[in-house]
This record gives C-alpha cells, sequence and structure tokens, in this order.
C-alpha cells in the first residue's frame, strides 16, 4: 500500500492539531497503514495544497478555502471524544481501509 | 522540613528544563498515568524547552541590533519587541507556580460544575498557560504563592462565565456545537465585543454599513503564513534602520526561521502535555457524566471561520500602523501578528460577521492590547531571564501581543500587587 500523505491544521499548527496527529497516528498504527503526517497552520494549507497534494486534510477548524477537491476531514472529536468512531469510519474511506 | 524546602530551591535552580519534567512526571503520576508514561511526556517538555531557549536566542540576536539601529536612527519609541506567544506560553508553563496552580484551576473548574455555577468543562489545559503567566508575573513580582494561585481562581471563574454566556453564538455561529472557548485572550474581548456591536446598531447611517468577507483570505493570505510574515517585517525593518544588506538578508531569513521554528519546539511541550491532558479530561468527565455540559477547548477550533481569518488578516496592517502612530505606544508587533484571528473571534461574533463593524471594534482591541503589551514588556523580560532564556541587554525589552490582549487578567494583577 501506498504511504498515505496527511495534513493535519489547526489555528496554530500547533496545539489542537498535535492532539489531532497524536489520536490520526495511533489509529493508523493500529491499522497498520503506512503514512506521512504533517502539520500547519490553517491559513497555511492552500500553499502547502498547492504544492503537494495530500490524501486528506484533517481539520479542527473549518477550511473555507478552495482545496482543489482534496476530501477534508473535520477532526474535531479527536479532541473531544464525542462521534470519533464516525470520524475515523469517514477516514476509513476516504484512505480506502 | 528545611531539607524538603532545600530539594526543592535545588531542583528549581537547575533550570526551567530540568524542573518541568520532574513536575510534569509527578502530575501525570498523580492523575494515575504510569511512571514510564508520565516520565517520557515530562522528558520532552523538557526537550521542548531546551528547543525554544536556543530558538528564542536565534530570534533576539537578529531582531536587537535591528531595535536598537533604529533606537539611535530615529528615536525609534518602539522598544518592546513581540516576540510570540509561544515564547510567552513557555514561560508561563515554565515557573515554580505551575503544579500549584494548575491544580487549583482544575478544582476551580470542578467546584463550579458541582455548584452548577458553570456548564463549562475546560479540557483545553495547554491554555492554562494565560491565567500561569499572570501567576508567574505575581509571584515573581511579590513572592506569594498564594496571591499567584489567586489569581488564576479569580481569572478562569471569570472566563468560564464569559465562556458559558458566549456558548449560543460560538455554537450558532461558528458552528461549535457543545463547544464553549474559556480563553482569555479570546472570549475575554466579548465584553467589548457585544457593547460595541449594540453601540453601533444605534448610530443611523453607520448601522446600515455592512461588509463581507469574501476575496480577502486570497488577497492577504500571504501575511497569514509566518515565514512571509517574518521575511517581510524582519526586512522591512532592517533596511529601514540603515543596515547593510547583508544584514538585511540574513535579519530577514533569521526572522522567517525563528517565527517558524519557535512554535516547532512549542508542539514538544505541546506533546509532552497531552498525557496530562488526557488524564484531566477523563478525571473531569468520570465525575459529571450524563450533565449538560460544554466541552471547553482552544479558540483554534474557530479561526478558520471565513469571517473570524479574514478580520484577523485585516488586522494585521491595521496593527503595524497602530503601533506606530499610538502616541507613547512601546510595543513593536511582530511574532504574534499571525495570531490576531484569535483576539478577533469577538470583534466580528457579535455581528454574526459584519467586516466593517470587525475592523472598528477590532481597532480598539489591537490599541489596548498593544499599549498592555508595553506595559507587560518589563515583567515578561523579567520572567524569561528568571527561567534562564538569554535575553540580551540593552534598550530592548521583550513582550508578546498574546500577553497584553489578555486584558482583565492585568486589571486582576494589580489589584492582588496592590495587597502584597
Amino acid at each position: 500500500m501506498n504511504r498515505k500523505r496527511i495534513y493535519v491544521c489547526c489555528g496554530t499548527g500547533i496545539a489542537t492539531s498535535t492532539v489531532i496527529v497524536k489520536k490520526v497516528s495511533e489509529f493508523l498504527n493500529e491499522n497498520n497503514i503506512p503514512f506521512d503526517i504533517s502539520q500547519c497552520i490553517v491559513s497555511d494549507v492552500p500553499s502547502k495544497v498547492a504544492n503537494k497534494k495530500p490524501d486528506v486534510v484533517i481539520s479542527s477548524t473549518t477550511i473555507s478555502a478552495d482545496l482543489g477537491g482534496v476530501p477534508v476531514v473535520l477532526g474535531r472529536s479527536f479532541l473531544t471524544g464525542i462521534g470519533r468512531d464516525k470520524t475515523k469510519q469517514e477516514l476509513r474511506e476516504i484512505l480506502g481501509f | 522540613m528545611s531539607v524538603v524546602f532545600d530539594f526543592f530551591k535545588y531542583i528549581i535552580d537547575l533550570g526551567v528544563s530540568v524542573m518541568m519534567p520532574i513536575i510534569i512526571t509527578i502530575l501525570g503520576v498523580v492523575f494515575g498515568r504510569k511512571l514510564t508514561v508520565s516520565f517520557k511526556a515530562g522528558l520532552t517538555v523538557g526537550i521542548g524547552f531546551i528547543g525554544i531557549n536556543v530558538m528564542s536566542g536565534v530570534m533576539m540576536n537578529a531582531i536587537t541590533p535591528v531595535t536598537k539601529a533604529l533606537v539611535e536612527r530615529y528615536n525609534f519609541s518602539l522598544t518592546a519587541t513581540d516576540i510570540g506567544w509561544g515564547i510567552g506560553s513557555s514561560i508561563a508553563w515554565g515557573t515554580p507556580v505551575v503544579p500549584f496552580v494548575f491544580l487549583a484551576i482544575i478544582a476551580t473548574n470542578i467546584i463550579m460544575l458541582m455548584f452548577n455555577l458553570t456548564k463549562t468543562m475546560d479540557v483545553d489545559i495547554w491554555n492554562y498557560w494565560q491565567p500561569l503567566f499572570i501567576s508567574s508575573a505575581l509571584y515573581l513580582t511579590t513572592g506569594s504563592m498564594i496571591l499567584a494561585v489567586l489569581s488564576a481562581v479569580i481569572n478562569m471563574a471569570i472566563i468560564f462565565k464569559l465562556a458559558d454566556w458566549t456558548q449560543k453564538d460560538v455554537s450558532e455561529v461558528l458552528g461549535l456545537e457543545g463547544i464553549s472557548l474559556p480563553a482569555l485572550q479570546t472570549t475575554g474581548w466579548a465584553v467589548l465585543g457585544y457593547p460595541m456591536n449594540w453601540l453601533l446598531d444605534r448610530i443611523p447611517g453607520i448601522n446600515k454599513i455592512n461588509w463581507t468577507t469574501e476575496k480577502i483570505q486570497q488577497k492577504l493570505g500571504i501575511f497569514g503564513e509566518p515565514m512571509m510574515m517574518g521575511l517581510i517585517i524582519g526586512g522591512l525593518l532592517s533596511a529601514v534602520a540603515g543596515m547593510p544588506v547583508s544584514d538585511v538578508l540574513t535579519t530577514a531569513v533569521s526572522i522567517a526561521a525563528s517565527l517558524v521554528l519557535i512554535p516547532r519546539m512549542v508542539s514538544l511541550l505541546m506533546d509532552g502535555l497531552i498525557v496530562i491532558s488526557e488524564a484531566a479530561q477523563e478525571f473531569m468527565e468520570k465525575r459529571f457524566e450524563g450533565r449538560e455540559i460544554h466541552i471547553g477547548l482552544d479558540a483554534a477550533l474557530g479561526i478558520g471561520h471565513p469571517f473570524v481569518l479574514s478580520l484577523g488578516l485585516l488586522m494585521i496592517p491595521i496593527t503595524l500602523v497602530l503601533a506606530f502612530i499610538l502616541p507613547g505606544n512601546k510595543t513593536m508587533p511582530l511574532a504574534d501578528l499571525t495570531a490576531l484571528p484569535f483576539y478577533m473571534i469577538f470583534a466580528i461574533l457579535p455581528s454574526k460577521g459584519n467586516l466593517f463593524r470587525g475592523v472598528i471594534t477590532g481597532i480598539f482591541i489591537a490599541a489596548i492590547t498593544l499599549y498592555i503589551s508595553g506595559i507587560a514588556a518589563p515583567i515578561m523580560t523579567g520572567l524569561a531571564a528568571d527561567i534562564g532564556y538569554q535575553i540580551p541587554g540593552g534598550a530592548t525589552e521583550i513582550t508578546s501581543l498574546a500577553v497584553g490582549t489578555q486584558w482583565y487578567s492585568w486589571i486582576v494583577y494589580y489589584v492582588l500587587s496592590l495587597l502584597a
């Protein structure tokens, strides 16, 4: 399986995205999915996506910019615990496992 | 007893990168995490502190000569450089008040939840740094641990109430269901934002103006990227300071590098704190299962909303201009310009996205933030030196807009200082 490229972003590129990176990494490792994950600020996302297209962008906040068809998943459930299974299912479908 | 005290003093004197791993390990174990897990988290935090220390040195060494040259050349009055919330938060998490204030904040939250005084369960442990900064400042200037803890209790009690009152708009306008934002820097401004909106609504003519936010993001988006921001401001300032081209170029790149790398180091602190934050979250959730509760999270969740982000970007040039024209201002805004959306959420939320009103209220917020950041500069400089960051001497001071923008906590600071 190809390495999945994942961008995780939030308002600072530090705070909530660090938590999401940790949770998503745990989830993908459990399922033996190889991946590259990187963090950024929400205002950085468009230029980062333009440079290199990821398989999915996971964000703790709304992304209003146009990402040219790259799927965006709202990762808030990784912070609150509410609806985490649904978000995981969404990731399964997008990444195809 | 004195042996215990001597031991603590010995550890504290070894500096933040030794003290914090020990504190985090202990806190982790207290909240029922394994010793190995807690220790690794603690060590990660210690490593983060070393990284921040190195990077803040790089930034200070780049910016200090520029400020000095500007002072000599133009009698430049903006002598307190905004080196950003990253360093501000690391200072707050790096003083001896941390374990006591940390537990006091959790206790305050639990007690308020128990007595139905709030619906907000604040699991945003990372942003405890905001009340922690004031506590650390009080501990530095008064030496009183009691006042330090008391300030955090007051500051957080206020923010839990504000988070409750604003939760409806946070949910309906920002779309964050079941979430409230107990962040001093953000929700503290609701106290200004809502009355301002009410006032603007009653001024004939003005109340008809409505700007929308389309296109601003594409046009100003580049300023929201820390590396471009650092490059442009670093380059411009050193050019205006009359430095040779070689220095202008190296300064520009060094500032850009600092604005990218300091947050990377801060994310190590954050990473280590996740263990504590998860444990505290479980601890609280167990106690309030089945209650109607709003989960208090980082205001970062609201930043992506188009009208918040657009206003934040628009406020970057406005804040820079304000810094130069406001009489008596000594804050040179820099690193926290990219964090402006955080302070602007409640400038635009009350009007549900009217950019005109956002800018009007935003100007007040920016101006007050600049002045308070100036007042906070000697305290932040003192705290930074205290925990062992290399601060070059001379005419310059350090500050952070994030520290200045938590406005009411400074009133608490001054009132409690008088009690000492």
